[in-house]
């Protein structure tokens, strides 16, 4: 094969790898704005002769979507916002001090995020039960919340030991610092990129969630997003799913969160490579 | 005397520090975990006020009566192990190509991880529409375009033949561009001068991959299947949303038939039995992937 030959194939076999990987998102986006007509026929043509923001409208009108919209956002965000703190500290423990245990303390929290959520969750329902926080947040946010301690721990270790030298809280706590004061004040500016995106990984960790609110949650008026879905897709005996209304919910879902990530996505990738495979 | 008590008091700060964690894992995580062992061991049906302790009759029960639990762990392996050799496959083969001088190289990475980052139920609702026998692009492009009748209607979702395969797919979908970046930063660690050396001892393309590219990423190779099993054989979502486990437990993998145990026929007891059966399975994978970290020295 000549070097161009060997080029243009090269550059077909990624186009075709890129077609896979790009095509179910675009005509996501795509049939989100077809009308129903262009949407349920034998013969989906790919360019629609026109197209609507009914979809969107009915949305946003029909069901409780927009609380719905809200359970999402609240949960996702109490989620992050407790977990990370706590894994935050955790991490800065197994970086900076030696203590009995430690290994002990890493080998679990490796261990506790392969324990499948369906061996817990008859236990976690008889406690929610026992404490009646049955279709609450805080039931849901603090079983989300424990979920994600494990992993949030061990990407922050990584993110912790490469950003800040030691020399700079010893330096500080030779000046008199508080351990909590080196934690805000030196740790958490040094470390910030890597807890932004440990922050943005756990947020879409719960958001995306769909056993847990599935459990808890159970009024419509307390739902997340993802239960929507679901539901939706099981309605009609033997029917077809409402494709219109799915397709631009999946797209108010899904939008926001894809382009969060693609801002993020440098420190995103590597950190969570090099936190899955050398920690 | 003062002295100890100082470092006593340094030595409180980690454990203040892993407290919180800690507890909340505990809570969660740990005594749910014990008390899941527990529930397997008693039985409870709606008609029942209280449990009943049953030893390990559960077990006995699903492996023996139950006809769908043993259909379950049969999918489930199946699941597992199309995922995890499948995406394997494709992401190694792509770090392969996105390792090559490319134009838009930079944008073509980035382009590459919007399945990684799109939520499981998105994917598996517009699959969902992709894959409709009526409605479906799939069926159009296979069907109407490129003529070959057989797929005109096909029932990738309601076909008990291909029901798990069509879940399988998008798990596949969804799984690659991870492992794929992970194997690209592998092959990029491989110092150049080792192909350059190779290159002066003769080797051709598939020598250098046997003996350069192969033993430079074996270790994350190893890590990056047992994570990947690890991952796959829990699943729940894909199927959940895409067939709920059918049509007649097609694609009903353990997971799935774990949660709807408890939670929609109301045995508990079998539900708590099948996941405990499931973690022990996993324990098995997270042994090896234990002792290969360690063996790398990050444990």
């Amino acid at each position: 094969m000549t070097r161009t030959a060997r080029e243009v194939l090269l550059h077909l076999l990624v186009l075709a790898i890129l077609v896979v990987a790009l095509f179910p998102i675009f005509w996501m986006v795509l049939n989100s704005f077809k009308p129903m007509s262009e949407i349920f026929v034998r013969t989906p043509r790919v360019f629609a002769s026109e197209y609507t923001l009914d979809n969107y409208l009915q949305v946003f009108t029909l069901r409780s979507f927009p609380r719905n919209l809200f359970n999402s956002v609240l949960v996702a965000t109490a989620t992050s916002a407790t977990a990370v703190p706590l894994g935050f500290m955790a991490a800065y423990a197994v970086v900076r001090y030696r203590f009995a245990g430690k290994s002990l303390f890493l080998a679990f929290l490796l261990i506790l995020q392969m324990i499948p959520s369906v061996v817990l969750i008859s236990p976690l329902a008889r406690v929610v039960r026992f404490f009646q926080a049955y279709d609450t947040y805080h039931a849901v946010v603090f079983i989300e919340m424990g979920f994600a301690i494990p992993i949030c721990t061990w990407l922050l270790i990584g993110f912790i030991k490469e950003s800040c030298p030691r020399e700079l809280d010893e330096s500080a706590m030779i000046d008199g610092c508080g351990t909590l004061g080196i934690l805000l004040r030196i740790v958490l500016p040094l470390a910030r990129a890597g807890v932004v995106t440990v922050f943005l990984f756990v947020f879409l960790l719960s958001w995306e969630s769909l056993m847990i609110p599935l459990t808890f949650l159970g009024s419509r008026s307390m739902q997340t997003v993802p239960l929507v879905i679901a539901s939706l897709h099981g309605q009609g005996p033997g029917g077809s799913p409402p494709w219109d209304t799915l397709m631009a919910m999946a797209v108010v879902y899904s939008l926001p969160i894809i382009l969060m990530a693609f801002v993020l996505q440098q420190h995103f990738v590597k950190g969570l490579i090099s936190g899955a495979v050398k920690f | 005397m003062r002295m100890v008590t100082a470092t006593l008091r340094r030595n409180r700060v980690p454990y203040l520090l892993i407290l919180p964690s800690m507890l909340a894992v505990l809570a969660v995580l740990l005594v749910p975990l014990f008390y899941g062992v527990g529930f397997s061991l008693f039985r409870k049906t709606i008609m029942m006020l209280r449990p009943e302790f049953v030893g390990l009759a559960n077990y006995v029960e699903l492996i023996v009566h139950e006809r769908f639990f043993l259909n379950s762990i049969k999918n489930s392996t199946i699941w597992s192990v199309m995922v995890v050799s499948v995406t394997t496959l494709i992401s190694f083969t792509s770090a392969m190509l996105l390792n090559q001088r490319l134009r838009f190289r930079r944008l073509i990475r980035t382009a590459i991880l919007l399945p990684w980052i799109t939520p499981m139920v998105t994917a598996a609702t517009v699959w969902g529409l992709i894959f409709s026998d009526r409605y479906g692009f799939l069926n159009h492009l296979l069907g109407n375009v490129l003529g070959i009748e057989y797929f005109v209607n096909f029932g990738w979702l309601i076909d008990r033949r291909y029901s798990l395969l069509s879940a399988i797919l998008v798990q596949i979908w969804k799984a690659f561009p991870f492992f794929t970046l992970a194997y690209l930063a592998a092959l990029q660690s491989i110092p150049r001068d080792f192909y350059e050396a190779a290159e002066l001892e003769g080797a051709r393309l598939f020598a250098k991959l046997r003996y350069v590219t192969l033993p430079g990423i074996r270790t994350t190779f190893q890590i990056l299947v047992l994570l990947n099993i690890l991952w796959t054989f829990k699943a729940f979502t894909v199927v959940y949303i895409m067939t709920k486990g059918g049509p007649y437990h097609s694609s009903e993998v353990v997971g799935v038939y774990a949660w709807s145990m408890s939670f929609f026929h109301n045995r508990p007891g079998l539900g708590s039995a099948s996941g405990v059966i499931i973690f022990l399975l996993l324990l098995v994978f997270a042994r090896f992937y234990l002792r290969n970290l360690r063996s790398q020295g990050q444990l």
